[in-house]
């Protein structure tokens, strides 16, 4: 069932098409590649989920789609055309916290917009308030950024960068520094949003449980040089409550992954400790 | 920590007192070996004048001598010769911690006339610019200007590089990264150095002003080392440490004013 072939593609436009990426970083005196023969395809509208252990490269790849970094060989493809300058077509949301702290809710949520919408400030501003409510910021409007807590800075960088309406967003672990309670409430609260938006998300994680409860689609990366291991379709029917966490077929596929990841994944990990 | 109160409990206004008179602590203890030494062990006037003596000195340096003229005059040439240091300063620091070829470009340069002494450049001066205002703003100029494009290189240079990388991703064009994410992330930093430059300005003041001078504190100094009015030393030196104390503390104030985003501003 990991190979399972969907042509998705046909009925829906592709969104994403990653063919034989390879990634070498060239140091003083080692150099680590960070990917090899990388290669996947995401539709429109679909949430994908890049899952690997932490260090498997995996951000690469969606450095890679953002226009951030450039491969150093195979091809990349965003809306069927070769990535371009970054942050045209997509929006990131970091793990590290990246809003601004020197501007307040409002005014970071609104940064992007001088630059995809125009508009008067004004007309910016009542934009960046209608997602500020969207992510329950609300009463946040004119705080700080280092007056809020983990949870409300990352969902002051959701709103960030869906102010901007892109076609993709992309999110490198972006819940990975947040305690586990927060953690699940921001999921809950993606959840939510992206089934709202339709978009078009990759989202990487090395979590099994998020992978299985947000995305669509799962790609599995082995350890680095990441490549994909296996390809998983999430079953779950949208809207999906976080009880899904409780069905036999989640539990069931997240032992599939775990086993599959320690088969290939730790393996080489402790093969390599070995060396 | 908050401002209501540290852990013992103590309301903001106690705590305020209580640091107040810390801070008190050593100006006491000065006064009070400076009282000993005079009237304990009879230390001559010449070496070290009466502290009681000292109201009354600068009374006469108000009222007979005219300090206010020489306060102004030293004033106008630190203001003068720190803007002029700032203004230089600012842009090259942030194009040296921004742009890697900058950097190269510059450093060594910086980092080899910086440890020049300032004095050494005082006589070529008086030889080019006169011993006049010109002068004395370009020895503060140089000893200022230095020193303070490194901080604001470093300042610049250690912005987080991921606020760059999310201006980018929100559609900010590169040209527009100066001024939206360095520049405010940075100001807070560069505002710190502006605080540290403005002491050696005044430091370099003196030193310029000493050696050929026809106004100003320092020139008050020197004329007051002539005639062996030691009390006047005193005052002067007293009036230059106020002055200075004075310019931090609103420097510092503002600081607080105007970053009360950044974590530092909000915990002091």
């Amino acid at each position: 069932m990991y190979e399972t072939e969907r042509r998705r593609a046909h009925l829906q436009g592709q969104a994403v098409r990653l063919r034989h990426l390879t990634k070498v970083y060239a140091g003083q005196d080692r150099t680590v590649t960070a990917l090899q023969d990388f290669s996947c395809d995401i539709a429109e509208g679909e949430f994908a989920v890049i899952l690997g252990p932490s260090g498997c490269g995996k951000s690469t790849a969606i450095r890679i789609i953002a226009g951030l970094e450039k491969p150093t060989s195979g091809s990349a493809l965003v809306n069927a055309e070769p990535i371009g300058e970054p942050g045209k077509t997509c929006s990131m949301v970091f793990q590290s916290y990246t809003s601004f702290p020197w501007l307040t809710v409002l005014e970071n949520i609104s940064f992007g917009l001088r630059y995809c919408s125009g508009g008067t400030k004004q007309q910016r501003m009542e934009i960046a308030r209608e997602f500020a409510r969207m992510v329950g910021l609300e009463e946040f409007e004119h705080a700080y950024i280092n007056q809020l807590s983990g949870g409300m800075k990352q969902r002051v960088a959701i709103a960030s960068a869906l102010a901007t309406d892109p076609n993709i967003l992309l999110m490198d672990e972006p819940f990975g520094a947040l305690d586990s309670q927060t953690r699940m409430a921001m999921q809950e609260q993606l959840l939510g949003l992206t089934e709202q938006s339709h978009k078009t998300v990759v989202f990487v994680t090395h979590d099994i449980e998020e992978a299985l409860l947000l995305g669509d689609r799962v790609y599995v990366c082995t350890a680095r040089p990441a490549s994909i291991l296996a390809e998983l379709d999430v079953p779950f029917v949208h809207p999906r409550k976080p009880a899904v966490r409780n069905e036999k077929k989640f539990v069931d596929m997240k032992y599939e992954i775990f086993h599959l990841l320690r088969d290939h994944v730790y393996a080489q990990m402790l093969e390599r400790a070995g060396e | 920590m908050n401002e209501a109160g540290d852990k013992t409990g103590h309301p903001a206004g106690r705590r305020l007192v209580s640091r107040a008179l810390l801070g008190f602590l050593p100006f006491a203890a000065i006064a009070i070996i400076w009282f000993t030494l005079v009237h304990g062990f009879a230390v001559r006037p010449v070496f070290l004048p009466p502290l009681e003596d000292m109201p009354k000195v600068i009374w006469v340096m108000f009222v007979n001598e005219g300090i206010v003229h020489d306060i102004l005059i030293s004033c106008v040439r630190v203001v003068a010769g720190f803007i002029a240091a700032v203004l230089v300063a600012t842009p090259l620091g942030i194009l040296m911690g921004y742009n890697q070829r900058a950097h190269q470009l510059f450093e060594p340069i910086i980092g080899f006339i910086r440890y020049i002494p300032i004095p050494v450049f005082i006589p070529l001066c008086i030889l080019w610019f006169g011993s006049g205002d010109l002068e004395k703003i370009i020895i503060i100029f140089l000893g200022a200007f230095f020193q303070l494009t490194l901080m604001v290189q470093d300042a610049a240079h250690s912005v987080r590089r991921d606020f760059f990388e999310a201006a980018i991703m929100l559609g900010a064009p590169r040209q527009a990264l100066i001024a939206r994410v360095l520049w405010p992330a940075a100001l807070p930093q560069i505002f710190d150095s502006y605080r540290v430059c403005i002491g050696w300005a005044w430091t370099y003041l003196i030193v310029a002003e000493i050696v050929g001078a026809r106004a100003g504190i320092g020139f008050y100094i020197i004329k007051a080392q002539r005639y062996l009015m030691v009390p006047q030393i005193f005052a002067a030196m007293t009036l230059i440490g106020l002055l200075g104390m004075t310019t931090d503390l609103i420097l510092g104030s503002a600081h607080r004013w105007l970053f009360r985003w950044s974590e530092r501003g909000s915990d002091s």
